[in-house]
C-alpha cells in the first residue's frame, strides 16, 4: 500500500492567494464609504435606473419626462418617519440613468393636529434623518419656499444634501412635511 | 463581525465598480420646466379615441392660443372670473402637489404667473363669483391622500387667505355656486384606500361656515363634471374609484327642493373630462379611460334632454383645464396619455358654429 503524502501545512499556492487577498481587502476597505449612501427605503442615491427598479419591484412605473429626466413614484412603509406608507419619488439623470434626487412626502393632510403635537411629530422625524445620517442638521433660511414651508432642516450628508421641510396650517391643524435629497454635484429638479 | 466580513467581501468584490463609478462625470439636469419636446410612441398614440356615438351636430371650429406657461395636468378643473380663466394646482415639473396658478387673458392671447395656492395639491376644485376664485380640496400625493384646506382668492387685492376647512378631507370634488352658495358634490377620500364619494356639503362664505346635505344618491363619483344651469346643477360622467370604471351617468340637483333627477347620460363615458356652459348648451370635452385618451366633444340641449357630438379637440386630453371666456371654450393643459405621466402645456379653443 502506498503511503499517502503528508498535508503541507500552507501550500505555496496558499500563501500567494491569502497574501493577494489581504491586499485586496485592504484596498477595498479603504475604498468603502465611511457611511451608507443616503436614501429612503430600498434606495440610495448613486444606484443605477436598473438597481433601483429591480429594487422597487415590477409596480414601479418610471415616467419619462420632458428635459431629459425620468422619475418614478413608489410608496414604502417607515414607521420610525410616519404611520403609513411613504409616498416617495425618485429621478433619474437620463444619461447616466443614476439616482440623483429623492423625495419623500410626511404629511398629514387629514389635519386635527395642535402647534404642540405638529412640532413634536417634526421633532421625532428629525431626530430619527439625524440619527440615520450620524449628523446634526442645522436650521436653513427663515424664509417660505414654494410649498410654504418655514421650518427647514438641513443635514450634510455624506455625498449629499438632505432637506427636511415642514408647515402646519392652523385652521384646520394638517401638518405638511417633505424630505428632499440631492446627490452632491447635481442640479436639483425639484424646487420648493 | 459577521457585519465586517460581509462589509469586507462585498467591498472587495465591488471594487472595480465603485472605481468606475466614482469616475463618471455627473450630468447636469434639464429644468423640467421647458416644455419638451415630448415624443409619443406609438403606442401611445395609439390611446387617442376621438369617435362620439352621439349624433353630429354643427361641428365649430378648434384654434391653438397662448401655451400654458409649464407644462401641467391634473387640474381638474379651472374656472372663470372677469373674462380671464384661472388654472390652479395639478401635476408638474415631475411634482404632484403644484401650487400654480395661471391666469390667461383672452385679449392679450397671454398668460399671467398670479400669486399661488397656499398649498400645492392636484384635483383642486374650484369655482368663482365675479370677485372671488375659491379653491377647496385636493389631493397631496398622486391622486390621493386629500387635505381639508379651503383658500379664497380675493381678485382686487390678488391674495389669498384661509376659509373654514371642509368638513372631511376630499379631492377631485365637483364644485358649483347656486345663490352665493358653493356646492361641493363627490370626489374621493383616502390614501391606501383611496375610494370615490357621495358627500355634498355646502359652504356659506357669508358666514363661514359648512352644513352638510344628503348624499348624492347612485354610486359615489370623483372625476366628474359639474355645471350650473339655470340654478340647476348638473353632475355629469366621472369615474367609481378608478378609470376602469367610468360612468356616463348625468344627474341633476334642484337646490330648491334638494332633490336629484336623471337625465341621459352623456355618451361617451369618461372621467377627468371638462365641463362648461355655453350659449345655453353644456359642452363636455376631453377625459381618460384605461389606456384611452378621449377628445370627443359632446354637448346637451337641457331643452330637449339630448345629446351632439362635435368637432373633437386638436390634442385629446385629461386632467385639463376648462373655462368659457366670451363666445370660446377654453381648454388648457392636461395629460396626452392616459394617467398623470406626461404633462402638457397645450392650449386650445373652441368656437362653436
Amino acid at each position: 500500500m502506498k503511503p499517502s503524502r503528508p498535508p503541507e501545512a500552507l501550500p505555496r499556492r496558499g500563501a500567494l492567494l491569502l497574501a493577494g487577498g489581504v491586499l485586496a481587502a485592504g484596498a477595498s476597505w479603504l475604498a468603502w464609504p465611511r457611511a451608507a449612501a443616503p436614501g429612503f427605503g430600498p434606495l440610495h442615491l448613486g444606484m443605477t435606473r436598473a438597481e433601483a427598479l429591480r429594487a422597487l419591484g415590477p409596480a414601479a412605473l418610471p415616467a419619462p419626462l420632458c428635459g431629459g429626466v425620468e422619475g418614478v413614484l413608489f410608496d414604502w412603509p417607515d414607521p420610525a418617519l410616519h404611520p403609513r406608507p411613504v409616498p416617495a419619488m425618485a429621478m433619474f439623470a437620463a444619461t447616466e440613468a443614476r439616482l440623483s434626487e429623492m423625495e419623500a412626502s410626511l404629511s398629514h393632510p387629514d389635519g386635527g393636529l395642535g402647534l404642540a403635537e405638529w412640532q413634536a411629530m417634526v421633532a421625532a422625524q428629525r431626530e430619527e434623518m439625524a440619527r440615520r445620517l450620524g449628523t446634526t442638521p442645522q436650521p436653513g433660511p427663515a424664509e417660505e419656499d414654494a410649498m410654504g414651508a418655514a421650518r427647514h432642516w438641513r443635514f450634510a450628508a455624506a455625498g449629499a444634501e438632505v432637506t427636511l421641510a415642514s408647515r402646519w396650517m392652523r385652521r384646520s391643524g394638517a401638518g405638511y412635511t417633505r424630505l428632499h435629497w440631492l446627490a452632491a454635484g447635481q442640479e436639483a429638479v425639484i424646487t420648493g | 463581525m459577521k457585519a465586517h466580513r460581509r462589509a469586507l467581501l462585498t467591498g472587495l468584490l465591488a471594487t472595480p465598480f465603485l472605481a468606475r463609478a466614482q469616475s463618471a462625470p455627473p450630468q447636469p439636469l434639464e429644468r423640467l420646466r421647458e416644455p419638451g419636446p415630448v415624443t409619443l410612441t406609438e403606442q401611445q398614440l395609439a390611446q387617442r379615441f376621438t369617435a362620439s356615438p352621439a349624433p353630429a351636430g354643427p361641428p365649430g371650429q378648434w384654434e391653438a392660443r397662448a401655451h400654458l406657461p409649464l407644462p401641467r395636468s391634473e387640474m381638474a378643473w379651472a374656472t372663470a372670473a372677469r373674462g380671464r380663466m384661472h388654472v390652479i394646482g395639478g401635476y408638474g415639473e415631475q411634482r404632484v402637489n403644484r401650487p400654480y396658478h395661471h391666469v390667461y387673458d383672452p385679449d392679450a392671447d397671454a398668460w399671467e404667473i398670479a400669486p399661488p395656492l397656499p398649498l400645492g395639491a392636484n384635483h383642486v376644485a374650484v369655482a368663482a363669483t365675479e370677485d372671488t376664485v375659491y379653491a377647496f380640496g385636493g389631493f397631496v400625493q398622486q391622486n390621493r391622500d386629500p387635505h381639508r384646506e379651503a383658500f379664497a382668492f380675493d381678485l382686487s387685492s390678488k391674495s389669498w387667505r384661509s376659509l373654514a376647512p371642509l368638513p372631511r378631507a376630499r379631492g377631485a370634488a365637483g364644485l358649483a355656486i347656486v345663490d352665493g352658495m358653493l356646492h361641493l358634490i363627490g370626489g374621493a377620500q383616502g390614501n391606501a384606500d383611496r375610494h370615490s364619494i357621495s358627500w355634498h356639503e355646502v359652504y356659506d362664505p357669508k358666514a363661514d361656515r359648512w352644513e352638510a346635505r344628503p348624499d348624492m344618491p347612485g354610486f359615489p363619483l370623483d372625476h366628474k363634471g359639474v355645471v350650473v344651469v339655470e340654478g340647476r346643477i348638473h353632475v355629469i360622467g366621472g369615474r367609481i374609484n378608478t378609470f376602469a370604471t367610468n360612468v356616463g351617468h348625468h344627474r341633476v340637483y334642484l337646490p330648491a327642493s334638494g332633490k336629484w333627477e336623471d337625465r341621459t347620460p352623456m355618451p361617451t363615458p369618461r372621467s377627468g373630462h371638462g365641463a362648461v356652459l355655453l350659449a345655453g348648451r353644456i359642452w363636455c370635452m376631453g377625459g381618460e379611460e384605461t389606456n384611452k385618451v378621449f377628445g370627443q366633444l359632446e354637448s346637451y340641449d337641457p331643452a330637449t334632454d339630448s345629446w351632439t357630438s362635435h368637432a373633437p379637440m386638436l390634442t385629446p386630453r385629461h386632467g385639463l383645464g376648462a373655462a368659457v371666456l366670451g363666445n370660446r371654450i377654453h381648454v388648457a393643459g392636461g395629460g396626452v396619455v392616459f394617467g398623470g405621466g406626461i404633462q402638457s402645456s397645450i392650449h386650445e379653443a373652441f368656437t362653436p358654429a
